[in-house]
């Protein structure tokens, strides 16, 4: 069931990887700075510099995660409904975060005393924990999930929020974390005028995590191969597994290493290509993951769980049917995302033309 | 009451009503200022009266501080579909979720865009850019309304469906893209909601502009904006009307059930008109005067069309129906609608006969006070309409084909919503606190004039009585009509200080 699959399911699956690695890249670098902001930033002054450098364009990079919901929902709603309820509380805890975060930047500076330093903790915060149960997340899906026939997350409250917390997940959340620094960092770096100290401070810290990022990159694909690939069962995502695919991801991560190693010769002399190279790298790496998921979007892994009864054991959720919506539903997204997309890049270039160039701590006065 | 407590249904629904009424504090203020702010930003491009540009930067600064809530709130409605409603996702995503990512890349991407130009790009951007980046952010809005209303207005009147069975169970299968977003109750459902919070802008506007003709400040801000605000409200209350007769006749047409409900019509009669009442379900009656046939009238333009009554309905779907709450929140909202009509003529009056620029006004205390207050009216009608449109529509979530108690979250257990119900009150009360703090230190501070190259002359020559503030280390120039302006020590030569306040108003 479900490994039959057409080029409309296979389009959405590629438009899908296409929007969660823009939003990767742009919100990564905002979530990064975010990440950062207790570290790189001393003064005032300083904080309110990190603000202005995602002020005006954070907003913007957040609607690809909507996007993303969105898409998936409309695309494959199993998936959305599965991995949706049966992460709950780990979603939730985005959401909060997601939340906290967006006030917190819009208010942090308008309010003076406890009422404004909670609100710095809160844009830390709710920058820091996404980006780590973002790789969870994924690592989870990796690992594979427990399902029941319904389609539903197995396992019951709280066994199954800690169930999520395996090797894979926690060294992709590890990951996950050390490339939005990378972004946050780099961004920082290419905003910030050369020779004051948070420049410097941030300099000093992109290649560390660009390196950080590519070799946590290296231990988790190892650790994927040798030790989650041989225990999943036949008839998930293992189909997908052999000839051609294994040929492009090892392209995939040799481009990621590349990418990387262009970052390393770029930072601190040509600042923008250095972003670019950082953000070549989030999207190998992401483009490496979703290869290796294909066609599959959430793997049953019950065989591993000892607590399930086989006759009760769900199937994995892949892009073809019946999991995917129809046709007709998946054309008319097309012709909607081939209306939408254009704009939306139009949008983005304006926006960056706009707030082109560095930016420091009263840039904006409003 | 303690089986509800663990009961998943209860409270996802109570947990779904909580954050879709929080989001929809915050939607309305947005998308209703929004209008009122291109409107002034618009009249500072063609006056360039700085005057005008202080008040488009109040309103920048209060429209803003609200979308940011608004936006970062509407996260949670998309998550919780997936989140709470997982089997309410898998029956509909091949018709629901187009609509909601068809949201985010054409209205969520316009409005952020362009937000952060409002918030960071005014000396960025040409006065002209700027303005068109007012009314973008604003169309954004409205945009983003159009599909969601698209979306919810499907569950009330499907179309361009078929249900089919998978191997996954049954599900809604589209047919026909144009059938299913142009459904039957769309057209009328977005007019009257997207009208009725134009109405509630307005009425902000009024109430902020009030306040300050109350206090004696900003007369030229209250004045010129008094005007923008009943203007709007005239306008939007007029085409209320027409939105409100097309809502009742789709009602009629799609939802008898809920429009039985709405009257307490127990028997298949011509639909009253009740002006107010108490619903006594044990006698199947209500006891209040009534308008015999009017509900038939508006929804038929006939005073005798005949409408079937709850008795005529599947008792159990019936059972599931809080019929007196459905009438109250129906008779509330009208008589809302009633209180902003009175509210409009008295506005209307007040700013053509009594608000001339140059003049003192007479307008007595209790009339500023009243339009001070007004706003609530609208704010609690929309919100009563509302809970007329989804509690109406049980015990259904998509009507007629899925039951809201088959359409939770399975994977879902109560403690983990009693965990997030928690929160999200805790999160949004701070977060409640904080916008309330933020936007009456923005309206205390007030639309004060700032001294540039272009306005030096200007502060250089007021005449009168002038008055000099100190305000957490500011000094601000008032002149005789209650303008405020801030000072540079240069410009406060000759001025005598007639008055020195500390932080508090004059």
């Amino acid at each position: 069931m479900g490994l039959e699959v057409n080029f409309l399911q296979v389009l959405w699956f590629i438009l899908l990887t296409v929007v969660m690695v823009a939003y990767y890249i742009l919100d990564g670098f905002d979530l990064g700075v975010g990440g950062l902001y207790p570290f790189i930033a001393k003064t005032d002054e300083e904080k309110t510099t990190l603000r202005n450098i995602i002020g005006p364009v954070w907003d913007g990079n957040e609607v690809w995660l909507l996007t993303l919901g969105g898409a998936l929902f409309a695309a494959f709603p199993p998936a959305y409904a599965t991995t949706f309820s049966g992460f709950y509380l780990a979603i939730m805890v985005v959401l909060f975060c997601l939340i906290l975060r967006a006030v917190a930047i819009h208010y942090a500076g308008s309010h003076e005393g406890a009422l404004g330093s909670w609100w710095h903790i809160a844009f830390f915060i709710g920058s820091l924990l996404p980006m780590l149960l973002y790789g969870v997340a994924v690592g989870n899906l990796l690992n594979g999930v427990p399902l029941l026939a319904n389609g539903d997350v197995a396992g019951s409250f709280p066994a199954r929020f800690i169930q999520l917390l395996g090797v894979l997940p926690l060294l992709c959340g590890v990951l996950s974390l050390l490339m939005g620094f990378m972004q946050g960092a780099a961004w920082t770096v290419a905003k910030t005028h050369e020779g004051t100290a948070l420049h410097d401070r941030a300099l000093k810290l992109v290649k560390p995590f660009t390196i950080g990022s590519i070799v946590v990159f290296i231990i988790a694909t190892v650790f994927y191969v040798f030790l989650v690939v041989p225990n999943m069962p036949e008839a998930g995502v293992k189909y997908y597994l052999g000839g051609g695919f294994a040929v492009a991801r090892i392209i995939t991560i040799v481009l990621a290493i590349a990418a990387c190693a262009g970052a390393l010769v770029f930072i601190g002399k040509n600042n923008l290509l250095g972003f670019i190279c950082t953000s070549l790298v989030v999207a190998f790496v992401i483009i490496t993951m979703v290869l290796s998921l294909f066609p599959a979007l959430v793997p049953a892994a019950t065989p591993q769980y000892a607590l399930m009864a086989a006759e009760n054991a769900g199937v994995t959720i892949t892009i073809g049917a019946p999991f995917a919506s129809s046709n007709l539903a998946l054309t008319a997204m097309a012709i909607i995302a081939a209306i939408g997309v254009p704009l939306v890049l139009i949008y983005h270039v304006i926006a960056y033309r706009i707030f082109a160039g560095k930016v420091h701590h009263d840039t904006y006065k409003h | 009451m303690g089986e509800l407590l663990f009961d998943v249904g209860f409270l996802s629904r109570f947990q779904f009503a909580f954050t879709v009424i929080y989001h929809f504090l915050f939607v309305p203020l947005s998308i209703g200022l929004g209008l009122i702010l291109a409107l002034t930003e618009t009249r500072y491009y063609k006056t360039r009266n700085p005057k005008d540009k202080a008040a488009s930067k109040l309103w920048v600064r209060i429209f803003t501080a609200t979308f940011a809530v608004g936006v970062a709130t509407g996260i949670t409605m998309e998550f919780a579909f997936g989140t709470n409603w997982a089997n309410y996702s898998r029956f509909v995503g091949d018709i629901f979720g187009a609509p909601l990512a068809a949201e985010a890349l054409f209205a969520f991407f316009l409005e952020s865009v362009f937000l952060g130009v409002l918030i960071f790009g005014r000396d960025k951007v040409s006065p002209k850019f700027y303005m068109v980046s007012a009314w973008l952010v604003w169309f954004g809005s409205a945009l983003s309304a159009l599909w969601i209303i698209i979306a919810n207005s499907w569950m009330q009147t499907p179309a361009g469906y078929e249900v089919v069975e998978t191997e996954l169970g049954s599900k809604a299968v589209l047919t026909d893209f144009f059938a299913a977003a142009f459904n039957p109750s769309l057209g009328a459902r977005y007019f009257h909601t997207v009208d009725a919070l134009l109405i509630l802008g307005a009425f902000l506007a009024m109430a902020l502009c009030a306040y300050y003709i109350k206090k004696g400040r900003f007369t030229h801000f209250a004045k010129t904006g008094f005007r923008i605000g009943a203007i709007v409200a005239l306008v939007t209350t007029i085409i209320m009307l027409p939105t409100a007769h097309e809502q009742a006749v789709v009602v009629a047409e799609n939802q008898p059930m809920k429009l039985a409900a709405m009257e307490a019509q127990w028997v298949d009669e011509p639909a009253a008109l009740y002006l107010f009442g108490i619903v006594d379900e044990a006698n199947q009656t209500v006891i209040g005067p009534a308008i015999p046939g009017g509900t038939s009238f508006l929804a038929s333009f006939d005073f005798n069309k005949v409408y079937p009554g709850l008795n005529s309905f599947d008792s159990q779907d019936v059972e599931a129906l809080n019929v007196p709450f459905i009438f109250y929140m129906y008779h509330l909202m009208v008589i809302g609608f009633g209180l902003i009509a009175i509210v409009v003529i008295l506005a209307l009056w007040t700013s053509f006969k009594k608000l001339k620029l140059n003049q003192k006004h007479d307008i007595p205390t209790w009339l500023l006070n009243l339009f001070i207050w007004a706003p609530l009216i609208p704010f609690l009608s929309i919100q009563f309409g509302w809970a007329v449109a989804e509690v109406g529509r049980q015990p259904w979530v998509v009507y007629g084909l899925l039951r809201t108690e088959d359409a939770i979250s399975e994977a879902v257990s109560a403690p983990e919503l009693w965990i997030t119900i928690l929160l999200f009150f805790i999160v949004y009360g701070v977060i409640f606190v904080t916008w309330i703090k933020t936007i009456h230190g923005y309206i205390k501070r007030g639309p004060v004039v700032e001294e540039t190259a272009h306005n030096k002359a200007l502060i250089d020559d007021i005449h009168g009585e002038t008055v000099i503030k100190e305000h957490k280390g500011e000094q601000l120039l008032i002149d005789s009509e209650g303008n405020e302006y801030l000072a540079h020590p240069h410009s406060l030569d000759g001025k005598v200080a007639v008055d020195t306040v500390e932080g508090a108003e004059k």
